[in-house]
């Protein structure tokens, strides 16, 4: 029976799911804080610790503790010059400048202010899109969905750090470990080796916590951190008139943010460097010149990064494609509580929509009333040594990957994983495509045989039959061809030319 | 471009490195290209598991190809600018060391507790991982001083853990 929307929203507003945003954003917001730790990792932390809890709970805490981290991130990029996470990339540009003048209070509080507003925004735009989206997505078949999942892998190695090429490696790495395990359309056993416990395939959390925690323990051991400085934090809440001022801006960046993260494979890293670019470019008078502490370099970045929260879950719920690392681990966590992402997640369960839009919302709430009325308690957490943080994760790698099944096997995984992680990132190699490859692997893989099999020997012949999949091979190119400079100056050329071959046609029509 | 003296169609060391990564990719493309085709069974080959293992060993040694030929090609055409990573500012005596800190600790819980081994593992690593930033040499009272510190710090943590997780969670230890 379909629940109405009251009932959802009790079920949302219900004091135990509330009490868990509420924990899930705090703990987020420290996660968010402390460098080294980011979102996917205290996600992929917090999945396994989620068994005991119904799966709205377990939504209510992840979700929580999401919005949460990139809240939080901002404080340690403002204050000691170090993101929390990669999508706080670029508060730290103007940021870090207001905290050499003693501007810490108000740095800290419009980009909390501008992260309530990306939250907002994010909310907004997922609301009125999903639905268009899904019955998009119900069109799909398994054409397009391998195409797909080769859309998203192409798309998140050409936007990550270091080249395409160590990109797609590194998805195709994450394609195979996918594999491994007994084939679910013939019964074969791939990769295994005689090992009884990889019969089953490599857990995804395990992997997770090792990719994440494991290899940034190691990473951490290796390097020095900068010295922190001694800040003044000054006053926190901003004023009513700058908030108005900069209104215009957060809605323009909000939309931009959320955009960028509906795209499969970009996330709130992207959104947040895009956002500082279009601040730079669109505001002419900024109140200090950008990276001497404009707010306008707070307040973009910052909306964008959390509006993109809202946009990554749309391909995440309509398609089951994630639109970045931390959306691959939540769609692990969806799989881990007994539920098959895809377009039929929303059929079946409409309410789950509903109620990740209540628990956005609260863990903004949440944020803004905890992010201001704490600065000065959380600015000092932000200065925790490292050398006492990391081995703390260590212990809580162990948990996480141990609670999953009661096996050392899969603390060993961890572990493996988290090497495997430490070498890729020693060599260049990023680690978000390895992650997208993992969780689309599967979707790739059976689609892609079940294509084959449906064309008979006309593949090609089907597959240019198909609008959407004709769209989505035009994408999976222009997202290939888009990594090499020369075919991006050639593209540039081509979109030149288009435009003054329309803009000739306007001027003929008028 | 104009060579530098003595320079010639020399590599640098990313670039060599960057081949040597290629070729271990191309190696283990190579071996995964293998592995897969005893996968395939009676069955058509694109209906089979072995189908798609296979052309992913195919994208991985189509890329390692690349990435072997893109600095020996910089190098050839002189370029300056290689489009490879970060150059390691990693220490790797100092990784070698952690990462058997880190190995030890999930061997040892089975035989000697959670609680125990927690304690002993974040006290070693701490003291370990303050040292190798330490800057100035410490005198005799303050090493105490500080070793005092890290054990209290790792009691308190490994007691915490123990209760908040094992005792209020009810999640299952190692």
């Amino acid at each position: 029976m379909e629940q109405s929307i009251w009932d959802i929203i009790l079920m949302g507003l219900h004091w135990d799911a509330m009490l868990l945003v509420f924990l899930g954003a705090v703990t987020g917001m420290l996660v968010g804080i402390l460098p080294g730790l980011t979102a996917t990792m205290g996600i992929a932390l917090l999945v396994s610790l989620t068994y005991g809890l119904t799966v709205v709970n377990a939504f209510a805490i992840m979700i929580g503790l999401w919005v949460g981290s990139i809240f939080g991130a901002s404080r340690s990029a403002i204050l000691i010059n170090i993101p929390g996470t990669p999508a706080s990339i670029a508060t730290g540009f103007d940021g870090y400048p207001l905290t050499k003048q003693g501007l810490a209070g108000h740095a800290i509080g419009i980009a909390t202010v501008a992260s309530f507003a990306g939250n907002l925004i994010g909310v907004v735009v997922l609301t009125i899109a999903i639905f268009p989206m899904l019955e998009l997505a119900l069109r799909f078949g398994s054409f397009e969905f391998f195409l797909l999942a080769f859309v998203g892998l192409t798309m998140i190695s050409s936007i990550s750090p270091g080249s395409f090429i160590k990109g797609m490696l590194s998805g195709s790495l994450g394609f195979l470990v996918a594999m491994i395990g007994i084939d679910p359309m013939t019964g074969v056993l791939r990769f295994t080796y005689g090992s009884v416990s990889l019969t089953t395939g490599v857990s995804f959390i395990p992997v997770m916590i090792g990719l994440f925690g494991i290899s940034e323990v190691l990473v951490s051991i290796g390097e020095k951190y900068p010295k922190l400085i001694a800040e003044r934090i000054g006053r926190v809440i901003p004023s009513f008139s700058t908030i108005k001022k900069q209104s215009w801006l957060m809605a323009e960046t909000g939309l931009l943010g959320s955009i960028i993260g509906a795209l499969p494979g970009v996330g709130g890293e992207v959104a947040c460097l895009m956002g500082y670019d279009y601040a730079k470019r669109r505001v002419k008078n900024p109140t200090r010149p950008f990276g001497e502490g404009a707010d306008e370099g707070i307040i973009a970045p910052e909306t964008a990064n959390n509006s993109a929260i809202g946009g990554a879950i749309i391909p995440m719920l309509t398609l089951g494609i994630p639109g970045d690392a931390v959306t691959a681990v939540l769609l692990g966590a969806f799989i881990i509580h007994g539920m098959e992402p895809g377009p039929l997640l929303l059929v079946h369960h409409k309410e789950f929509f509903y109620l990740i839009i209540i628990f956005m919302l609260l863990a903004g709430i949440f944020m803004l009333a905890f992010g201001l009325s704490t600065v000065r308690l959380l600015s000092k957490i932000s200065v925790i040594p490292e050398y006492v943080l990391m081995p703390i994760v260590v212990v809580l790698c162990v948990i996480g990957s141990f609670a999953l099944q009661c096996s050392f096997a899969d603390v060993h995984i961890a572990f493996a994983f988290g090497i495997l992680g430490y070498l890729l990132r020693r060599f260049g190699f990023p680690l978000g495509p390895l992650v997208i490859g993992i969780i689309l692997g599967p979707i790739a893989d059976s689609n892609l045989r079940r294509s084959v099999m449906l064309a008979g020997g006309d593949f090609f012949i089907e597959l240019l039959g198909r609008p959407i999949s004709v769209v989505l091979l035009i994408v999976l190119i222009l997202s290939i061809l888009s990594t090499s400079a020369k075919s991006k100056e050639g593209l540039i050329k081509v979109w030149g030319l288009f435009k003054r071959v329309v803009g000739k046609g306007h001027l003929k029509k008028g | 471009m104009e060579r530098g003296k003595g320079q010639g169609h020399r590599m640098d060391k990313k670039q060599k490195r960057e081949i040597g990564v290629g070729i271990v990719f191309l190696a283990f493309g190579v071996y995964t290209f293998c592995e897969a085709l005893t996968l395939k069974g009676k069955e058509n080959l694109s209906h089979s598991g072995a189908f798609f293992p296979l052309i992913i060993a195919l994208i991985i040694i189509l890329f390692s190809i690349v990435l072997v030929i893109k600095p020996i090609g910089q190098t050839l055409s002189r370029e300056k600018k290689a489009s490879v990573g970060e150059e390691p500012t990693q220490s790797l005596w100092k990784v070698g060391i952690g990462l058997i800190i880190l190995i030890a600790y999930p061997i040892l819980v089975p035989h000697t507790g959670f609680l125990l081994t927690t304690f002993s593992f974040l006290a070693v690593l701490i003291y370990f991982m303050k040292r190798i930033r330490r800057e100035k040499k410490l005198e005799r009272k303050e090493k105490i001083k500080q070793i005092l510190i890290i054990l209290f710090i790792s009691f308190i943590v490994a007691f915490f853990v123990k209760i908040l997780f094992g005792n209020l969670f009810r999640i299952p230890l190692p």
